[in-house]
């Protein structure tokens, strides 16, 4: 049986760059292809050729043995490549159905009329094929972000491609919605379509995929059966050096009491929390998206309302309740969304780190800031940090996002917190970086920092948290310590089972 | 870490240095453009080079400029003033019939100051406490202002204004002599009173722990809340820098004209400010943007229509490059943020 | 019917006007230019206005140089249009007040660089500490008065009743609305009428429509309407066609109408003879004396008296006169 789709002897240079050399992959019909490597690997570039976006220098596209030209993206789309991205493009106040279509709007009776009906007939018709329950008149800005992945793969499938590739689909996604977009995939895969599975979760490599292609400085530096292969040998790959596996580790003990919540409530979200977070350690706050994890934190920090519940901070003056402005200004939050609300984007490196603690370079009555200061810190922090950018004046914006993220620790960091809060610190991050930033997180326990980490991966819970308080419906189910913390616990403990007990 | 990791970073370096360096200093682009068109105005616009018309000239930003820098600082924090032009009147009205009433200066610049405060603080509370968005807040105190204006002085122009508010705002002083203009020509007080309030705002704006906060608010406002600045107490003060550079406006432009009206700045203005502003650097998506850029944007347009005057070639040509200007600028900016 | 003679008037005035002045110094070159700081281009009395006086000024004997500046309604521009044309140096600033008390600091500043100033259509405010050098512009008390009193001899002629008048004004903060409603005031002392109501019509048909349709009930008897401009005649024509009082003169429902400036639509209501008499607003004849006084100005001639221009009264029996026609501008 031929590859569906060849990617023979590709090439790809930019000024300065070879962004691709010489990479060949096939993928046959019913055959899922996971391509893995860290950002910047040449994943990117890879799939912009497939999308008609860039031109190679060398090598060409098969599909079904014959060779395709592809100069645009309607080129792509019309030899049937589709593209998941990580990031959906949709029109929020347009309905499931429109949005699906909105480039093939089926056409009415009178000249230039939208057929809606039709539309609407053959979005269900692709949303049945993928078991989905959405219905095609809903609007898309009231579908959860699952949902909304669906729709985009449904809007694949209706417009008959059958090479799809999915682009770090699961890195928005809660556990739940993991497990349906896997089964989506077995589906489309059950179907003959061939996929290219992008993904920086080796756990779902192993579950999802037949083989693996791993890049890595726009070279193909592995590829084969996913059977037939070790996780190890994979990160290998992707790394470029051999990495120990995880070695049992030692839980720390929790110090003194610092923070104190107690009966955190807020409408629909929170209902009645109770926390203790300690000097020295790492909590970890699990649970499904929506039991209200980061609603807690914007409500202690006074980003979101707080309707009820006391914070009591303790520090070296002894206990006292604290007001949620002192709190956010004692405090360094590592958002769950950088470029939300983590980063100025469009500004330099120096300026992002010196913006939670401008006081401090403050000089004189007129209150001028000290930009050599600034950039002093600035350097030294990307030292620290060991980010890589050419200086301190680099653009956040043209960092990786494993750099980007050092930014946002370099920031806060540049308070030296006492309490360190995590939301999902290392999402969208490539391996290396992602192992350097639980390293940082560790020493900063190691030296005293409260630290609070929520994070959906639950391998990262697992090698970095002391304790761990499992949310469901806004309040603390479970408290788990020790060996306890285990990814069967952990899942049993989210959606309701198992620790629940404890 | 590893040498892998390490060459992943810059992939996308290639952008020629010069570009790199220029877009590094948005401030320059207007600076250069003004240096540009002076010296092709001075050798080829009749009198244009002359120094009463540079100091014409000078005056003249002293019409515009405080509400360009106002209109700087309300852009920089990611917003946007319409009102301020009719702000203009609105505190010229009021403070120029206190001082015929009382035939004093000093009060009634002070209600022209208050006045223009009190309508930036109204726009400052819309837009950063009740979270209105600035286009649609700041329009319908434009419309206020204005009717406040009218009905105020039964749209009649107030007139009889002290002398002494006269000759202090629209005197020239330190006469000066050039090559061979006969008479020494005065320096306008207003070009004067809008350098002075330029370097200054500017200084805060570029050098102070104020500016930061303003165009951290700009640049991401969720961001900047996260990081711990109040953006709320941020908006709110530009707003109210903003009304207080309309309320400035009214005593220059008053003083000026030697009458207080309901129109003394029309629309068509708003356009320029917006101009200026923007061709100086600022972008309506905020946390852009710098008085020095401003305040050379709008000595373009104001050389530009200077220019057309002298020659006597039809003004609307000179509508037509500003447009154009603005246009190319916006472009550059767009590029320049790829 | 008497029609004032147009040109007649105009010389006397200017004579006037001559006999009081200083002998001016000749100015050297023949050429003058003239800076014209003008409101913009948008309405038809700018834009025609600036098209009349660069015909006049190219047919005139003395070379004359126009430059052009447009302040956009904007007063604080208009002052930088000025001091941009100072700055040229021109021989003479002619300036179409956006602001008549604003301006007064611009002819201050012409005067300080020893340039004279004439003001064109709109005056400087008479309280104005500088007054322009001359001004030139449109006898707009005249107007009314010629074109209700042309509509009372007529009147008096058919045999009508004389009594009140409704009069539809313009803006009451416009100083030309206010002169014509003098205007009319004189034409009824003449004819021993009155003003049965003042009614503010804004310069726009539905607002002198709005207006209108109530006083029309409340003085059913009335049977003279003067409108202080044309441009306002399509919402009186609707409120009397609702009340039934549309028609042409002759038909005993006729109510006789007076207005002022001979628009197109005044033109039209002429010659279908509901209106009885428009005076027109004389731009051709306005911007033919400025031409004609500007070398003079120049030249440092003195004015002592303001130069008004009397247009002819235009009537359902002149209208189609080729020498009426020729006054025409605004068709």
């Amino acid at each position: 049986m031929t590859a569906k789709l060849k990617m023979e002897g590709v090439s790809k240079v930019f000024p300065g760059v070879k962004a691709l050399d010489n990479v060949s992959i096939d993928v046959r019909a019913g055959e899922v292809l996971g391509l893995v490597g860290v950002n910047g690997a040449g994943k990117s570039t890879l799939m912009n050729v497939l999308g008609g976006i860039y031109m190679p220098e060398e090598g060409h596209v098969a599909i079904d043995g014959r060779r395709v030209e592809l100069r645009r993206p309607a080129d792509a789309d019309s030899a049937g490549i589709a593209f998941i991205h990580q990031e959906l493009l949709y029109f929020p106040t347009l309905t499931v159905a429109e949005n699906m279509f909105i480039s093939h709007l089926p056409s009415g009776q009178v000249p230039f009329s939208v057929d809606k009906r039709a539309a609407r007939r053959r979005a269900q018709q692709a949303l049945d094929q993928l078991g989905s329950a959405i219905r095609p008149s809903a609007r898309m800005e009231m579908l959860s972000v699952g949902e909304k992945q669906v729709v985009e793969i449904a809007r694949a499938v209706a417009q008959g491609a059958d090479i799809v590739i999915f682009d770090e689909p699961s890195s928005s996604l809660s556990i739940k919605e993991k497990e349906s977009l896997f089964a989506i995939v077995r589906k489309l895969k059950a179907e003959g379509k061939a996929i290219i599975y992008i993904s920086h979760f080796l756990d779902e490599i192993e579950e999802l995929c037949d083989n693996y292609a791993v890049l890595r400085n726009g070279r193909l530096v592995g590829s084969g059966s996913v059977a037939e292969v070790t996780r190890d040998k994979i990160v290998e790959l992707i790394v470029g050096q051999v990495v120990s596996g995880p070695a049992a580790r030692q839980r720390r003990k929790s110090g003194a009491p610092r923070l104190l919540l107690k009966g955190i409530r807020r409408e629909g979200f929170l209902e009645g929390v109770d926390l203790e977070l300690n000097c020295g350690e790492v909590l970890g706050l699990w649970g499904l998206m929506g039991s209200g994890r980061t609603e807690l934190i914007r409500s202690i920090l006074g980003l979101d309302p707080l309707e009820e519940g006391s914070i009591t901070l303790n520090d070296s003056s002894g206990a006292r309740p604290i007001a949620q402005a002192e709190l956010l200004a004692r405090t360094a939050y590592v958002t769950e969304n950088r470029r939300t609300d983590g980063l100025f984007l469009e500004e330099a490196i120096w300026k992002n780190i010196s913006a939670t603690n401008l006081e401090q370079y403050v000089s004189g009555r007129m209150r001028v800031l000290d930009k050599g200061v600034e950039a002093k810190t600035a350097t030294s922090m990307i030292k620290r940090l060991t980010i890589r950018a050419p200086d301190h004046t680099t653009r956040a914006a043209n960092l990786s996002g494993g750099n980007q993220q050092k930014v946002v620790f370099a920031k806060w960091l540049n308070r030296q917190p006492e309490i360190l809060i995590l939301d999902e610190p290392t999402r969208g991050v490539d391996v290396g970086a992602k192992r350097e930033i639980g390293e940082l997180v560790e020493s900063l326990a190691d030296a005293g920092t409260s630290v609070l980490l929520v994070t959906s991966e639950i391998e990262e819970m697992v090698a970095l948290a002391d304790r761990v308080a499992v949310l469901r419906g806004g309040a603390v189910a479970a408290e788990m310590q020790g060996d306890d913390i285990n990814e069967t616990e952990l899942m049993a403990a989210a959606i309701g089972t198992g620790a629940a007990r404890a | 870490m590893s040498d892998a990791s390490r060459s992943l970073v810059t992939r996308d370096s290639s952008v020629p240095r010069l570009w790199h360096w220029f877009s590094a200093r948005p401030a320059l682009l207007p600076v250069v453009l003004s240096v540009v068109m002076a010296v092709i105005f001075a050798l080829t616009v009749p009198n244009f080079a002359d120094l009463r018309n540079i100091m014409n000239i000078f005056g003249q930003l002293g019409f515009l400029g405080f509400l360009c820098i106002g209109m700087t600082y309300v852009m920089v924090a990611g917003g946007i003033d319409l009102s301020s032009y009719t702000v203009v009147s609105a505190a010229a009205v009021v403070g120029a019939t206190v001082m015929v009433a009382t035939e004093t200066t000093l009060p009634g610049c002070f209600l022209m100051l208050l006045i223009g405060c009190v309508f930036g603080a109204i726009n400052g509370v819309a837009v950063a406490y009740l979270r209105m968005i600035p286009f649609i807040v700041t329009l319908s105190t434009m419309v206020v202002a204005e009717g406040f204006a009218i009905w105020f002085t039964q749209a009649q122009s107030v007139y009889g204004l002290p002398d002494a508010f006269i000759d202090t705002f629209s005197a020239r002083v330190f006469p000066m002599t050039l090559g061979i203009t006969a008479r020494p020509v005065g320096t306008p007080v207003a070009g004067i009173m809008v350098l002075m309030v330029a370097l200054a705002l500017g200084f805060v704006l570029s050098r102070t722990i104020y500016g930061r906060r303003i165009y951290l608010t700009g640049a991401n406002e969720e961001t900047a809340r996260v990081s711990g600045i109040k953006v709320r107490q941020v908006k709110f003060a530009t707003y109210v820098v903003a009304g207080a550079m309309a309320g400035i406006t009214a005593m220059i432009l008053t003083a000026d004209l030697g009458t207080a009206t309901t129109a003394m700045v029309r629309d068509v203005r708003l356009m320029d400010i917006i101009a200026a502003t923007v061709i100086g650097g600022a972008s309506l998506r905020g946390g852009k943007g710098s008085i020095l850029g401003t305040m050379f944007g709008l000595l373009f347009l104001t050389m530009l229509s200077n220019a057309f005057n002298l020659l006597g070639v039809s003004p609307f040509i000179a509508m037509v490059i500003k447009g154009t200007v603005l246009v190319a600028v916006i472009g550059l900016d767009v590029l320049r943020t790829k | 019917m008497t029609t004032l003679n147009r040109r007649d008037f105009m010389t006397s005035a200017v004579a006037a006007g001559a006999a009081l002045g200083a002998p001016g110094i000749v100015h050297a070159q023949g050429k003058v230019t003239v800076g014209m700081a003008w409101p913009g281009m948008q309405d038809a009395v700018w834009s025609t206005s600036h098209k009349l006086l660069n015909e006049f000024a190219a047919a005139s004997d003395t070379e004359i140089e126009l430059v052009f500046t447009a302040a956009d309604m904007d007063v604080a521009k208009q002052a930088s249009d000025a001091n941009d044309l100072i700055s040229r140096g021109v021989d003479l600033l002619l300036v179409f007040p956006i602001d008549s008390k604003a301006i007064s600091s611009s002819v201050k500043r012409a005067r300080d660089a020893g340039i004279p100033t004439m003001a064109f259509l709109r005056q400087v405010h008479a309280e104005a500490k500088h007054q322009a050098d001359v001004f030139v512009g449109i006898d707009a008390k005249y107007q009314q008065l010629s074109s209700a009193r042309t509509v009372f001899e007529k009147m008096k002629a058919d045999g009508a009743a004389i009594g009140e008048v409704l009069w539809v004004s313009g803006d009451i903060r416009d100083e030309n609305s206010r002169l014509r409603g003098v205007g009319l005031q004189e034409a009824c002392d003449e004819h021993g009428a009155s003003i049965a109501q003042d009614l503010v019509g804004n310069w726009d048909p539905q607002q002198a429509a709005a207006a209108l349709a109530p006083a029309l009930k409340a003085y059913p008897d009335i049977n003279h309407i003067s409108v202080a401009s044309d441009v306002m005649m399509s919402g009186v024509r609707q409120v009397m066609q609702d009340a039934g009082k549309w028609a042409p003169h002759g038909d005993p429902n006729h109510v006789y109408l007076s207005s002022v400036d001979v628009f197109p639509i005044g033109l039209e209501l002429l010659r279908s003879k509901h209106l009885d008499a428009d005076t027109i607003f004389d731009v051709t004849g306005m911007c033919r004396t400025a031409v004609e006084l500007m070398p003079r100005l120049a030249a440092g001639e003195t004015f002592d008296s303001d130069v008004l221009i009397q247009g002819p009264v235009f009537t359902p029996d002149n209208v189609d006169d080729p020498e009426m026609q020729s006054q025409l501008w605004a068709t």
